[in-house]
């Protein structure tokens, strides 16, 4: 925890002051042990959660987001003219790896692209209102929005403000998206699937003196406790994903700094909303109240993270109520509640998760403990990639819904509570919730939002259409030698990385 | 004369069966076996029923704890007894054991002996498709059929048993081939008796010991097929506990709780070994060079 404040202090620090550079040293190879392989490079068709890790530094987005997830500026200093024009102000001299420059029209191609509907891109939508691009002078570019949109500068702190070079992607054609030209602070060398993934130090870059490193090598290894090793052994020097029993075992070797905070993400279980027996609110309730997310901390997480109650995470420390506790833990009442909704004599139902021990341990302390209010809980394993189906066509009574999370509040709420939304495995309709949801997202002030969001948050509680057990924390290691800075989206920015 | 013939064969495999079981229980290695597989089936039995913890009941306050004097193989991740999850997961080993390979028997000595005695077409028609079954390591079969059907216990018995079915075809059909050649054989289709009953009747329990064998090694490895479905989550399904899904628990505990492992897979071990031994037993006595 001290190194995690020190390793902080020093990052703060750095972000105030990029240019005393002078204080890390320079050079080195990383090598950086990853749960899975990137799917592809190409901002535009970016999906999977395993690119966050690689993407920031092979990418640099037009702003950025503070460790603590607040917006500041990036490749463009940003201000609101009025609330649908957002101006952004590129840096002078800017230049992708392939030399050429990052100026006003290489950013109007690249968010031209992304909202061109042919393109395809799922940036489109992340873009919301965006109704066009202008460029107003070599520098300088002006969106315009429809609509006011709160999450037009979490996007563009994200995927779709990530600049890649135009030349290149004419040139490169199919090749870019395992090859991408970018103006992050490392630049492509290699890559090798599900074998190693290779970036290397781009002396262009526009923060003074950085990055540090001369170079990087990303490798997948999907087994914790073979990652665990690689980084005890020190052929790893920093890893993503520790699971929290070995956190005990760990904090005695001096060579290993465990770096953890409160993540965006939760951990939750999604009812069928659209057919009984979870299409009766007091069915629903009476399962979320027979669990106790306290014993789930404790039993599988090793009290790291926190108990969870609805789908705003501690990590966003202004939208976070901590006094917050949605539908209480009642066993007896959840008893009562079933029986009253017709099932006095228990209910069997299926709890399907994807097949890795942590789901399956959580599964397991969920079926133990609705056990004891009456439900009969069987467990259905299947791998990820089916559950994905499985969600789609509505094909579960429960089903776990685990999610990475946003940096906003609407990005953990409105894409699975308003009715439409990718993410609404539940099947919920309701109208009012939809409605605010879409209204916090056009609103731009704050604590307006706060209100909305803690409000839309009591809605959910009152349906049910979810368990929220957990809220995970971002739990990553590395070897002491090295300084880093850790994000609470948990992906890597290593551009103030150094190994010391 | 021939009316003689189809009685001396039965006397003859009647006096071949009890010198074998003479030998085998003079056989060291087949009785260690035996004594294995005795033991295994008395904890699954009677002491299970014994042992005072439920291998499903959860105790949060009692998580990863060490063996102790109250729970001798230590508790799991979620409090529950090691030892009476050893226990229960032994019936369902033996189970899928008994089950998988007593229907590949069945079905892949049927299948063998059809193809065998009757020869042509039937017999291209039926080994091409064992072959069909033989093209694909037998791990990623049973994957690809529990992966199908949905993960159960059932389902998982089920593709074990098909992955053994063209192994017992293919031996019983080697068997087939050699004893239908046989003087008694043709002299029984000398006299006018019925193929399907000489077949049945005189040519299946001449060919079975060395399929028994085969059976009593397949066991072994039915057992840690299970053990790899359960560890894929393909298997039996949680909470109820079998040797493999045990030890797919205990991978993440490793540093911390190693008594999660060590108890199931030392009794993976011993099962196997129990069933080889005596496999390998029964095996020697048979091969006709020892003879």
């Amino acid at each position: 925890m001290r190194k995690t404040m020190l390793a902080l202090a020093a990052a703060a620090a750095l972000i105030a002051l990029p240019q005393n550079a002078d204080a890390q040293k320079r050079g080195g190879t990383l090598t950086v042990g990853l749960v899975s392989d990137p799917v592809t490079l190409d901002p535009a068709f970016m999906g999977s959660y395993f690119e966050n890790f690689i993407q920031f530094n092979l990418h640099d987005t037009l702003v950025h987001m503070t460790p603590d997830m607040e917006i500041e500026p990036g490749l463009a200093e940003y201000r609101m003219i009025d609330d649908l024009t957002l101006e952004l102000k590129l840096r002078p001299d800017l230049k992708f790896h392939d030399g050429t420059p990052l100026d006003a029209e290489a950013v109007k191609f690249n968010l031209d692209r992304y909202l061109d509907p042919k393109t395809g891109s799922a940036r489109r939508s992340e873009l919301g209102p965006v109704k066009s691009v202008d460029v107003v002078d070599a520098r300088t570019v002006q969106i315009k929005m429809d609509q006011p949109f709160s999450q037009l500068l979490v996007a563009l702190a994200n995927r779709a403000g990530m600049m890649v070079s135009p030349t290149a992607l004419r040139t490169m054609g199919a090749d870019f998206a395992t090859k991408a030209v970018g103006a992050g602070p490392f630049k492509f060398v290699s890559w090798t699937k599900n074998g190693q993934f290779v970036l290397e130090r781009f002396d262009g870059y526009w923060r003074k003196g950085m990055p540090y490193l001369d170079k990087i090598v990303f490798r997948p290894i999907s087994d914790e406790t073979v990652r665990l090793t690689n980084l005890r052994s020190g052929t790893a020097q920093l890893i993503d994903a520790v699971p929290p029993q070995s956190l005990s075992g760990l904090k005695s070797d001096k060579n290993i700094d465990i770096v953890q905070r409160d993540g965006v993400g939760f951990y939750a279980y999604s009812f069928n909303v659209r057919k009984p027996p979870f299409d009766d609110v007091r069915v629903r309730r009476a399962f979320v109240m027979s669990v106790d997310p306290n014993i789930i901390q404790r039993v599988v997480y090793f009290n790291t993270g926190r108990p969870a109650h609805g789908p705003i995470p501690p990590a966003i420390k202004w939208a976070f109520d901590p006094d917050f506790k949605g539908v209480p833990y009642d066993p007896a009442g959840a008893k009562k509640l079933l029986a009253d909704a017709g099932h006095p004599n228990g209910l069997p139902v299926t709890l399907t998760v994807t097949s890795s021990p942590i789901n399956v341990r959580n599964a397991e302390i969920v079926q133990s403990q609705a056990t004891q209010a009456g439900f009969k809980v069987q467990i259905r394993q299947i791998d990820a990639s089916s559950n994905i189906r499985v969600l789609r066509a509505g094909d579960f009574e429960i089903n776990q819904s685990t999610w990475s999370g946003r940096p906003d509040p609407d990005g953990n709420m409105f894409n699975w509570f308003s009715e439409k939304g990718p993410n609404n495995f539940a099947g919920l309709k309701n109208a009012e919730l939809t409605a605010l949801l879409v209204k916090a997202r056009r609103t731009l002030d704050r604590p307006a939002r706060v209100k909305m969001y803690h409000e839309a948050q009591e809605m959910i509680a009152k349906e049910s259409p979810m368990l929220f057990t957990h809220f995970d924390a971002i739990i990553q290691a590395s070897r002491a030698n090295l300084k880093w800075t850790q994000y609470a989206d948990g992906a890597f920015h290593l551009f103030d990385a150094s190994l010391e | 004369m021939s009316a003689m013939l189809a009685p001396s064969a039965e006397e003859a495999q009647e006096g071949r069966l009890r010198s074998l079981l003479r030998r085998t229980r003079a056989d060291r290695r087949s009785l260690i076996g035996i004594i294995i597989i005795v033991f295994i089936l008395l904890m699954a039995s009677v002491g299970a029923a014994l042992w005072p913890y439920d291998p499903t009941t959860a105790d949060f306050t009692r998580t990863l704890l060490p063996p102790n004097r109250l729970n001798w193989f230590g508790t799991d991740e979620l409090g529950r007894d090691v030892l009476a999850r050893i226990l229960a997961g032994a019936r369902v080993s033996l189970l899928v054991g008994a089950v998988s390979v007593g229907i590949a028997l069945a079905v892949g000595t049927a299948i063998g002996l059809a193809a065998g005695y009757v020869g042509g077409a039937v017999d291209g028609l039926l080994m091409r498709l064992m072959d069909v079954l033989f093209a694909f390591p037998s791990i990623l079969l049973a994957l690809a059929i529990t992966a199908v059907l949905g993960p159960s216990l059932q389902n998982a018995i089920l593709a074990i048993a098909v992955v053994y079915v063209p192994v017992f075809a293919r031996m019983a059909r080697g068997q087939t081939l050699v004893v239908r050649e046989m003087n008694y054989v043709e002299a029984m289709r000398a006299m006018g008796m019925r193929e399907s009953r000489i077949m049945v009747g005189t040519v299946l329990p001449n060919i079975l010991p060395p399929l028994l064998v085969l059976g009593s090694l397949l066991f072994a490895s039915a057992i840690i097929t299970e053990s790899y479905l359960s560890f894929l989550g393909l298997g039996i399904q949680p909470p109820d506990p079998s040797w493999g899904n045990m030890l797919k628990n205990a991978i993440g505990f490793l540093s911390e709780a190693p008594w999660m492992a060590w108890f199931p897979g030392v009794a993976i071990f011993l099962a196997v070994l129990g069933f080889n031994l005596c496999g390998d037993g029964l095996r020697d006595r048979l091969d006709p060079r020892d003879q």
